[in-house]
């Protein structure tokens, strides 16, 4: 071994060092950013001790699926549970205080004030007026279930239009991984951008990936549609402009042509926003509104003698039903008074007819939700709505918990730790002081030689 | 190579979720031991949200119909007021004929056809009663008063009654009524009360409905809340007085008065009879209110231990998870403070 070897082996230390130094600090700088993997650097024996050859970036594949899936499964409940909860709160708060049930309960009561003391026209208005409480609630629950369609339809464009960009920077950043690995350098950089809108891409859409040649990846949907394969696919989306209770479903989101399934039941299966917003547009807030127009529906006929609801045909966003009398005579003796014992003239303490409304309230009719009377089908509305908010809820809960721990597991193995990159900046101190060391020490030696030799 | 499975960035991640979790779950916590309920009964309830709707709807439906009760039992008590002066006025009148019925002196019949005419005002105005706006006594009819005046002598009623006794007279060749015969008067008051309980009471006297008042006093029950000058009583209480104020005269024969004494006193008593009929009619819907109520009682009592049940929650031991979330909040935020300043760097 001679001297200028010694001084070779010094001279690849301060490289190794110098890279290692690089790489610790590049990490250092990254401890903030979930999206950054820890890099390290992999020396292997030279000829003149340890060289670097790599920096190797730390991956889980495994770890990073159920991070991407978790994503997907997050974003879903929480856009479920938040129409969910924009479609609750035109029922009020924890008293129900503005649902249709709460209104026609009222109703019912001033119905049977009248009823007791039908002379009294002062308790008749109360009942015109607690008709149209009934009808306004009904009439601002359409709307509401409509404007969370709407805007569901809005978000499904604004996502989709935010998916397409995604797909086109995921395309140059797969080919950047691509070119770089294919002329044998670095890509890890270029990785990093990847992953980071691939999570971006599985908040929208669930995603699949597939390794292709050259470290590139190929995208599909969880159900299987291509997302992306050397090419973005396109993602085709036509918002309508307005909903109204006639509209039964709104458009599809068509991914290379297929339509994306929306997402089903409280716990939901959508993967990503995307098909829980469809769930929300296009199954819950109608089923919701049929329940709606179901209540209209009996509710007119059970007072169709007086003629005192009309429905709305067709029903608009705004209106489904209206009161269509005025007069509370009208609502005792029936349209024009025929059925006042002594039509034409009028006894005004006639109740029977009142009566009757009174008690038909409570009788059954056929509804969607079982038979039950008009009451009680009102109270079973808001249970189902209820059943819904409470599962989605529940739900959300466990992914967002399951979304945390995937997240903190992948981030314990890729991210960085500050005090492992303190400790092994102290190693590489250590060792460029040897280093140094070491170089003066040949120094000297070789100081000596010369002086010997003069 | 990684040698540490920890990341900075998951361990103040964790801290930062615990923290808020916390956080969060103190506010619910303590607002929940303030309400004694759920803090959000639709989550909490699910599907029972249902019913918990549907009692809170039964409660204030009770409490409705128990407030209508009393709007119902005034209007009875006040009928059983008024029946019972009425009934009163009829023994009034029947005890004036009993006294003065023979008497044949002049001063003595004004007497008491004086009383009998200021109890058969009486009468009347009791008839004519009216609470609230409605006249209690007009069956459905409520708007109009249901009694006429028979002491007005332009009074369509009374022109009726006077009209069927001059027809009466002439179609015997009679001039006055003092000429009559016991027969004859027998034969005319029949034909007054055929009159009276017949169709002619409805055109003439009374513009009651024959149909009660029914009001509903609790879920499944509907009751008679009224009574109406329509009711045999009334028409023999006015008949009676009538007859007695007509014919009671110095001028009758002793055999005709009589007849229009015991017929007056047959009538008299046969009207509180049936009046006295018709308050233990109402007495009975009055006693079904009171049961009502007592029953509306019951069941606001078990609603509302039933929807303490459903939506309430155990209040100490939501004081007790307020104290402990308390305490894993400051916790928390000593541990996050702690373990930030845990850091290679500060020891370098």
């Amino acid at each position: 071994m001679s001297l200028s070897s010694a001084m070779n082996t010094a001279q690849s230390i301060f490289n190794n060092t110098g890279k290692q130094t690089q790489t610790v600090s590049k990490n250092m700088a990254n401890v903030g950013n979930a999206d950054y993997a820890r890099r390290s650097s992999i020396t292997t024996t030279s000829l003149y001790g340890a060289q670097i050859i790599t920096t190797a970036r730390a991956q889980n594949d495994m770890l990073l699926r159920q991070v991407l899936s978790s994503t997907s499964q997050s974003a879903g409940q929480d856009a479920l549970l938040q129409g969910l909860k924009d479609i609750k709160s035109v029922l009020g708060g924890n008293d129900n205080e503005s649902a249709p049930s709460t209104y026609l309960a009222q109703f019912q009561n001033a119905l049977h004030d009248y009823a007791v003391k039908p002379n009294d026209q002062i308790l008749g208005m109360s009942v015109i007026n607690a008709a149209r409480d009934v009808a306004t609630s009904l009439n601002s629950a359409t709307e509401k279930v409509q404007s969370v369609r709407a805007d569901a339809d809005v978000q499904i464009a604004a996502q989709v239009e935010k998916l397409n960009n995604l797909l086109k920077l995921f395309q140059e950043a797969n080919e950047a991984v691509t070119t770089v690995t294919a002329v044998g350098r670095d890509p890890n950089d270029a990785l990093d951008v990847r992953e980071g809108l691939l999570k971006q891409i599985s908040s929208i859409v669930g995603v699949s990936t597939m390794a292709v040649e050259n470290n590139g990846l190929a995208l599909y949907t969880t159900g299987g549609i291509a997302l992306f394969d050397k090419t973005p696919r396109n993602i085709e989306f036509v918002p309508r402009s307005s909903y109204d209770p006639t509209v039964v479903a709104g458009n599809p989101i068509k991914i290379d042509g297929i339509s994306l399934p929306a997402g089903k039941e409280a716990n939901t299966t959508a993967m990503g926003s995307l098909q829980a917003l469809l769930q929300v547009r296009d199954e819950i807030a109608p089923t919701f509104q049929g329940q709606l127009l179901e209540f209209a529906n009996v509710l007119t006929g059970i007072f169709a003698q007086s003629g005192l609801f009309g429905l709305v045909v067709p029903p608009s966003s705004k209106e489904i039903i209206r009161v269509t009398t005025s007069d509370p005579l009208d609502l005792r003796d029936g349209t024009g008074g025929t059925l006042n014992p002594s039509y034409p003239s009028r006894d005004a303490g006639f109740s029977g007819l009142l009566d009757q409304y009174e008690t038909a309230l409570d009788e059954k009719h056929s509804f969607s939700l079982g038979s039950s009377s008009i009451m009680d089908f009102s109270a079973r509305s808001v249970g189902w709505l209820e059943t819904w908010r409470s599962g989605a809820d529940a739900a959300n809960e466990n992914k967002a918990a399951l979304l945390a721990r995937s997240s903190e597991a992948y981030s314990n193995v890729t991210g960085v730790s500050l005090d492992e990159e303190m400790s092994l900046m102290l190693d590489i101190e250590q060792s460029y002081k040897a280093a140094a060391k070491l170089l003066a020490a040949v120094d000297e030696m070789l100081k000596t030689l010369l002086a010997l030799g003069n | 190579m990684k040698t540490s499975l920890i990341s900075s960035l998951s361990v103040t991640n964790a801290l930062r979720l615990t923290m808020s979790q916390a956080q969060r779950d103190l506010m619910r916590a303590s607002q929940e031991s303030l309400t004694g309920k759920h803090y959000d009964l639709g989550i909490a309830l699910a599907e029972k949200t249902a019913q918990s709707v549907n009692m809170n709807r039964e409660f204030d439906r009770l409490k409705a119909i128990s407030t209508a009760n009393s709007l119902v039992t005034t209007r009875m008590s006040s009928s059983q007021e008024a029946l019972e002066s009425m009934v009163g006025s009829g023994q009034e009148i029947l005890n004036t004929i009993l006294a003065f019925g023979d008497n044949v002196d002049k001063n003595s019949i004004e007497t008491s056809r004086t009383a009998i005419r200021s109890q058969l005002t009486l009468f009347t105005d009791m008839a004519n009663m009216s609470i609230n706006g409605e006249y209690l006594f007009s069956g459905i009819n409520t708007d109009v008063q249901p009694m006429a005046d028979v002491l007005d002598p332009a009074s369509p009623a009374r022109m009726a009654f006077d009209t069927a006794v001059s027809s009466f007279l002439s179609a015997n060749g009679l001039t006055d009524k003092s000429q009559m015969s016991a027969a004859q008067m027998q034969t005319l008051l029949g034909n007054l009360e055929t009159m009276f309980t017949g169709p002619d009471w409805t055109a003439s006297f009374s513009k009651a409905s024959d149909t009660n008042m029914t009001s509903r006093i609790s879920k499944n029950e509907v009751v008679q809340t009224s009574v109406n000058t329509n009711a045999d009583g009334m028409r023999y209480m006015v008949l009676g007085a009538l007859v007695a104020l007509e014919f009671m005269d110095t001028s009758m024969s002793s055999d005709v008065r009589a007849v229009v004494k015991s017929a007056t006193q047959e009538h008299i008593a046969a009207g509180i009879a049936d009046l006295t009929a018709q308050r233990g009619k109402l007495g009975l819907s009055e006693e079904r209110v009171k049961k009502a109520n007592d029953s509306i009682e019951a069941q606001q009592k078990i609603i509302s231990d039933f929807l303490g049940a459903l939506e309430g929650i155990d209040v100490p031991e939501a004081a007790t998870r307020v104290k402990n979330l308390e305490a894993l909040v400051e916790a928390s935020y000593t541990l996050t403070a702690r373990i930030q300043q845990l850091s290679l760097v500060n020891f370098l």
